[in-house]
């Protein structure tokens, strides 16, 4: 039996440390194109800005590998799988044989075609790998003015990387505010500001529609709908990520937004399984097959992969969709719906300062809710949300005053065992 | 430098909060304020929610599938393998609340970055393996707080819950 994991972060290691509970004798490998052992994606803004250490990046202590006798490939990337042989191919030929795969590669970082952007130029960048943050702060040398182009989550945080470490640094963002799929216009105001004091500038209505380069092809700015034009010597592209889907092209496995999984994250092709920002599975929120790009997600995924690759058969029950941040002190947390989906839906907000709290309510549920500035127990309405708990008025009472923590000693008094409502469950 | 535990933590062991003779006089919560030298507008480890006569402890459930750890963007959160305790490395907490998100029982506390530090930490209970006294447990004077065999916490929960339902029990969770 050998195992073979294609990707090697969060998702993998959910996967070897399960397989591992299980089955501590059979070989696994892991291949990644990235030269590192499994690190903190989402920390690479940290460190970019200086504020985690390379020693700190490290997700898992520096023997985790050989405790756990895995052949991490490092550094090599995957050309194909092919599903007939069972076997994935190497650049350069190589193939190695599995009897159980699985798919974790992560998302890829879209980038749209824009007037004047080709490969050739230069000091332009996405911002997922830890090499994007090191080639940012080799450039950083030498330039002092930034472009981020997309106010979500990554160029947020590409932002406040850059920033942190003295870079003039702008936000262009099509949408009307940053975040804007998660925030509405109160907190997108609040998180803006947040930005602006801090020294990132935002541009907001508009986008590039043309990339400027000077003599040496090198990115020197950027000319917006609008017309006006913006100086710059690095860009960061940071538009979306999409499911990195690349290796199982032209394979008979199944790929709609990700690759299609059940719920024991097995995907059309025997033997074959996919976890993380490249699979799709159920959001509990409508039930429809989506992709949950997060950190939790893709370890419990991973986990319930790699029980099933090991033969214990466990289930997958699905996530809501969800994510935290902080910007500048400023912490944001989403969680089910931000806003009302339609007229039977109902939101509730409260305002005051840099304090915002929304709730979405469907048919006397809590359906959604997003925190600004205090996010204190998000994780009781998370559970809420998950649960799809009705609510007793005096529930109501305490999440309109904001004591959350009270909400808690509900789930506490129901819970017979002393466990959370697991992820994850024997089938 | 691995820290003094004390004897039982050798053992697996949990806490287990008995909210029935919970007298709610937060002396549990003091005394862990005072053990995480934290401020006094910093939540500790341990709290109460007081609903109409009833208080109910929060803390840490050293979940057997733990959230916080499957959250845990930097790696900082892992169980104890000796205690089954599951513990927090918060030199590399980089104050995300993942963890916060996703803990159903609300017993982790986001506490801001401070003056010269560059990041919050999300604070839970992480047991005080390294002491010899748990402080929050030798505070409860009612022995409400409890450190347990975790078979016995099982069959300790079934016991309580037949006393809740039994003639006389104060009725319904």
């Amino acid at each position: 039996m050998h195992y073979v994991m294609i990707g090697n972060s969060y998702a993998a290691l959910g996967a070897i440390e399960a397989i591992r509970q299980i089955d501590k004798t059979n070989p696994i490998t892991v291949i990644s194109d990235e030269p590192y052992p499994c690190y903190g994606r989402p920390l690479i803004t940290f460190w970019l800005g200086g504020t985690v250490k390379t020693e700190h990046m490290f997700y898992r202590p520096d023997d985790f590998y050989t405790h756990n006798q895995v052949t991490a490939l490092t550094g090599v990337r995957v050309e194909h799988v092919d599903c007939e042989a069972r076997q994935v191919i190497l650049e350069g030929g190589r193939r190695i044989a599995y009897d159980r795969l699985l798919i974790a590669t992560g998302g890829k970082p879209f980038v749209p075609p824009i007037a004047g952007l080709t490969p050739e130029v230069k000091n332009v960048h996405t911002f997922t790998r830890w090499d994007d943050a090191k080639a940012m702060a080799e450039l950083a040398k030498k330039h002092r003015k930034a472009i981020v182009i997309g106010g979500g989550l990554i160029g947020l945080k590409a932002s406040e990387g850059l920033n942190d470490i003295g870079i003039d640094t702008t936000i262009v963002e099509l949408g009307p505010r940053v975040l804007s799929l998660a925030l509405d216009e109160y907190s997108g105001r609040v998180a803006s500001k947040r930005l602006n004091d801090n020294g990132i500038k935002t541009v907001t209505g508009t986008t590039a529609k043309q990339i400027l380069v000077n003599a040496d092809n090198e990115v020197s700015g950027v000319i917006l709908n609008d017309d006006r034009q913006l100086d710059c010597g690095i860009l960061v592209m940071a538009i979306g990520v999409r499911p990195n889907v690349d290796v199982v092209k032209d394979t008979p496995i199944k790929v709609e937004r990700g690759i299609v999984t059940d719920s024991r994250m097995r995907t059309s092709v025997a033997d074959v399984y996919a976890a993380g920002d490249v699979a799709q599975n159920t959001n509990l929120l409508n039930g429809r097959q989506e992709v949950i790009a997060i950190v939790p997600v893709a370890y419990a995924q991973g986990r319930v992969a790699g029980r099933n690759m090991a033969g214990r058969s466990t289930e997958y029950k699905g996530e809501i969709p969800m994510n935290s941040v902080e910007i500048y002190g400023l912490p944001i947390m989403s969680m089910g719906y931000t806003s009302k989906l339609d007229d039977s839906q109902r939101e509730e907000t409260f305002a005051d300062g840099d304090n915002y709290r929304k709730y979405v309510f469907a048919d006397g549920r809590l359906v959604g809710a997003l925190l600004m500035g205090n996010v204190d127990y998000g994780g009781v309405l998370t559970h809420f949300i998950r649960g799809k708990r009705h609510l007793s008025p005096m529930m109501l009472d305490w999440l309109r005053s904001g004591d959350t923590l009270a909400l808690s000693a509900f789930v506490i008094a129901e819970s017979s065992r002393p466990r959370p409502a697991a992820q994850t469950q024997p089938a | 430098m691995e820290p003094t535990r004390r004897a039982s933590a050798a053992i697996p062991m949990e806490f287990m909060t008995t909210p029935e003779v919970c007298d709610g006089c937060g002396l549990c919560v003091v005394s862990c304020r005072e053990a995480l030298h934290l401020g006094p507008d910093q939540a500790p480890g341990i709290q109460i929610v007081t609903i109409g006569d009833r208080h109910i402890p929060i803390v840490c459930h050293n979940c057997e599938d733990a959230p916080c750890i499957t959250a845990c963007m930097p790696g900082c959160r892992h169980r104890d393998e000796a205690s089954g305790r599951i513990v927090t490395d918060y030199e590399r907490c980089v104050g995300c609340w993942m963890c916060v998100m996703m803990c159903p029982f609300g017993a982790i506390q986001r506490i801001p970055t401070a003056e010269g530090e560059h990041h919050g930490v999300a604070l839970k209970c992480d047991s005080c393996l390294d002491k010899e006294i748990v402080p929050c447990i030798a505070a409860c004077k009612p022995h409400g707080l409890k450190e347990v065999n975790p078979i016995d916490v099982s069959s300790l929960k079934r016991l309580q819950a037949a006393q809740r339902f039994a003639p006389g029990g104060d009725g319904k969770p």
